[in-house]
């Protein structure tokens, strides 16, 4: 039988009964509308993700406290525990290559002014931030440059915090108090957003020495550093964890981050749920696999009689199971189609209906769908066409 | 090939149904149950054969092993010298496809394809190109007289025009062996009578016809009648000495 026969015979049965061919391919349908939408959203998010970190640059590291390996308690078992400090962050930014430290102290304080009050994110870091970070001043100008050590009672007010303390009038010259601490307004931050769910303009930016008196610590909690391009990262790596290994006498009780190393744990995670999501989106084809073999199922009984004719006229067994196969394997094609088209055209309105939302399809995942798709037309159809190859001529030509 | 086998079988006059000692047998629980019985039947190329007996008898059993459907239990069956029991199912397919037509008393037609996409069928499986197709529908449908109904779909043609269209799937293949279950069973008969007026025409050309009836007139077309009863053939006669009551 020639292969376009063999299609056009298939087709004429699915066009003849056009509301159960549509009902037996709705399952496949929707399986891969859920396949293309959820990974499209976590391929969104993935790389929203990414681009969040990435904005910063990628020559940046950053210094934490603790050894991030080791197991137990550091300063309990064995090994003491020394203070990440400012002159850590000094004695880094005279290495080779380094061209920028922020030591870093944050809190949460109770902010106060005007007769109104906020708790939100006090910032202890030096003047070098917002290059650090790409940050931009809007009003008034950002904490001067000079001595880390110097607890000087000046702020810097996220725009979120100035509005809600101040309104539409500048603070700049007016004052705050921080847990109960003095400062004088000098700036207010440009808008920066949202960084990972996190309202990064509901936050104040003080000295980190004033900082770390007004929590009452003696140390920091990170160190920012910057690198200059054309540095080899495991060299600047090396330079630091040597240079901070001496003077923790020998213990290495720091973590070093790297900005690659964050983007590959991030890109990881992101791509173990885009693919767990899809994996259980495909599950659901499952359901539309069998939806077709019951209508499989139907439509062979229904047709014994013409089976049984196909057979007395000459058709082998093996051309019966093709066009059946091949009818299952048409209604999961056309299923993942009509899938694909909606599920790209959901994917299409979506932001407009859900403004902000992240989605981007992937193509992978869309050639995996509809591969999904029609494998599921051969597995549902592949019991059904046997079992018709296998009906009895004589014996069908009797039903009626 | 098969196909020239049989030509030469037609040519030569050879014998083209050779049934030796043939009998089927079903399984009812543990009774066996002989539909057909030890039958010894040759029937010569270009003959028209009737085969009558009462309901039950075996008749449809042995038109049905005649063309290929059903395997017979014991004995052998050579169709043009060839034994049925050394083929295997799809050698038997191919054997129907290109050997044997069937005319059925309710038709099989299929219900969503037209007359002219009915006629077709065998055809596509057979695997002939569509131009050729096409033409042998058209003269297959034009020798039953059904040209102008061609793109007509089942459920809109008379009983007997189905019937006609039926036998124009039957020939579409030229098959030399014509086999029919009571091809006027379901018709009135006026129907009737142009269908074995066409039956007639098919012997004129001379393909093998073997058709099997309840109906006496019918039977009397034929050359020689076969009488069936318990899966026995319990008499063979010309149908000229065919009388009520020699059934
Ligand atoms: N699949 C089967 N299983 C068991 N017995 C069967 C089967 N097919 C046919 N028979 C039996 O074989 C016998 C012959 O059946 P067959 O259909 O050949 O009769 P028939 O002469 O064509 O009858 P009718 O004139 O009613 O069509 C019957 O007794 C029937 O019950
Ligand atoms: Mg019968």
């Amino acid at each position: 039988m020639r292969v376009s026969d063999l299609m056009r015979l298939a087709m004429g049965t699915i066009t003849t009964r056009p509301t159960r061919t549509a009902l037996s391919l709705l399952g496949i349908a929707i399986g891969v509308i859920t396949v293309i939408l959820l990974t499209s959203i976590g391929e969104g998010t993935r790389r929203y993700v990414l681009s969040q970190f990435t904005q910063f640059g990628t020559n940046l590291l950053t210094i934490t406290r603790g050894k991030t390996q080791t197991v137990g308690i550091p300063g309990v078992l064995g090994g003491t525990t020394h203070k990440l400090t400012i002159q850590d962050a000094q004695a880094i930014r005279q290495l080779d290559g380094i061209i920028r430290v922020v030591p870093v102290s944050v809190g949460n304080a109770r902010v106060e002014a005007e007769g109104k009050g906020r708790s939100v994110s006090v910032f202890g870091i030096t003047a070098d931030m917002p290059e650090h970070w790409k940050f931009t001043v809007r009003s008034g100008r950002f904490l001067p440059p000079g001595d880390p050590f110097r607890r000087q009672s000046v702020a810097v007010l996220g725009p979120k915090l100035k509005t809600e303390l101040f309104g539409n009038a500048s603070p700049l010259g007016s004052f705050v108090r921080i847990a109960g601490y003095r400062f004088r307004i000098i700036g207010v931050m440009a808008p920066k957003g949202n960084l990972l769910g996190f309202d990064i303009d509901d936050a104040i930016y003080v000295p980190v020495a004033s900082a770390m008196t007004i929590f009452n610590m003696d140390e920091l909690m990170e160190i920012q550093v910057a690198f200059g391009f054309g540095h080899q990262l495991e060299t600047i790596i090396q330079r630091i964890r040597e240079r901070l290994m001496e003077r923790h006498r020998g213990e290495e009780d720091f973590t070093i981050v790297t900005q690659a190393a964050m983007l590959e744990t991030m890109d990881n995670i992101m791509q173990v749920i885009t693919v767990a999501v899809a994996v259980i989106a495909g599950i659901s084809m499952i359901v539309g696999a069998i939806g077709i073999m019951t209508v499989m199922w139907m439509v062979v009984r229904e047709r014994t009689a013409e089976i049984g004719l196909l057979k007395a006229t000459g058709a082998t067994s093996g051309q019966i199971y093709q066009l059946f196969l091949c009818e299952s394997v048409i209604l999961a094609t056309i299923g993942g189609g009509v899938g694909l088209a909606v599920g790209l055209s959901i994917v299409q309105i979506l932001p407009t209906l859900i403004p902000g939302i992240p989605v981007h399809p992937h193509i992978h995942y869309v050639l995996a769908a509809l591969c999904v798709s029609t494998l599921a037309g051969i597995c549902s159809g592949f019991i059904p066409a046997r079992y018709a190859a296998s009906i009895d001529p004589v014996r069908a030509l009797h039903t009626q | 090939m098969t196909g020239e086998l049989i030509i030469d079988g037609f040519m030569t006059g050879a014998q083209v149904i050779k049934l030796k000692n043939v009998s089927k047998i079903y399984q009812v629980g543990d009774q066996p149950v002989y539909a057909l019985a030890n039958i010894t039947e040759h029937i010569k190329p270009g003959e028209y054969v009737a085969i009558m007996g009462p309901s039950g008898s075996g008749k449809s059993t042995l038109l049905n092993v005649l063309g290929c459907l059903l395997r017979p239990t014991e004995g052998s069956y050579q169709l043009n010298g060839q034994e049925i029991n050394t083929l295997n199912d799809s050698e038997l397919s191919k054997l129907r496809q290109s050997v044997i037509g069937f005319i059925f008393q309710s038709f099989h037609l299929i219900p969503r394809l037209t007359a002219a996409g009915n006629v077709e069928l065998p055809m596509i499986f057979a695997g002939i190109a569509p131009q050729v197709r096409q033409q042998r529908v058209t003269q297959a449908l034009e020798a039953v007289g059904l040209t102008a109904r061609s793109h007509h779909r089942p459920d809109q043609l008379s009983v007997g025009q189905r019937q006609r269209v039926v036998i124009a799937r039957a020939t579409v293949m030229n098959p030399r062996l014509i086999l029919a279950d009571e091809p006027t069973g379901n018709l009135d008969s006026e129907s009737g009578k142009q269908i074995l007026g066409l039956l007639d025409q098919l012997y004129a050309l001379g393909h093998t016809l073997i058709i099997v009836t309840h109906d006496i007139n019918v039977a009397h077309r034929a050359e020689r009648v076969l009488v069936i009863s318990d899966g026995h053939i319990v008499q063979r006669t010309s149908s000229c000495n065919l009388t009520p009551e020699s059934l």
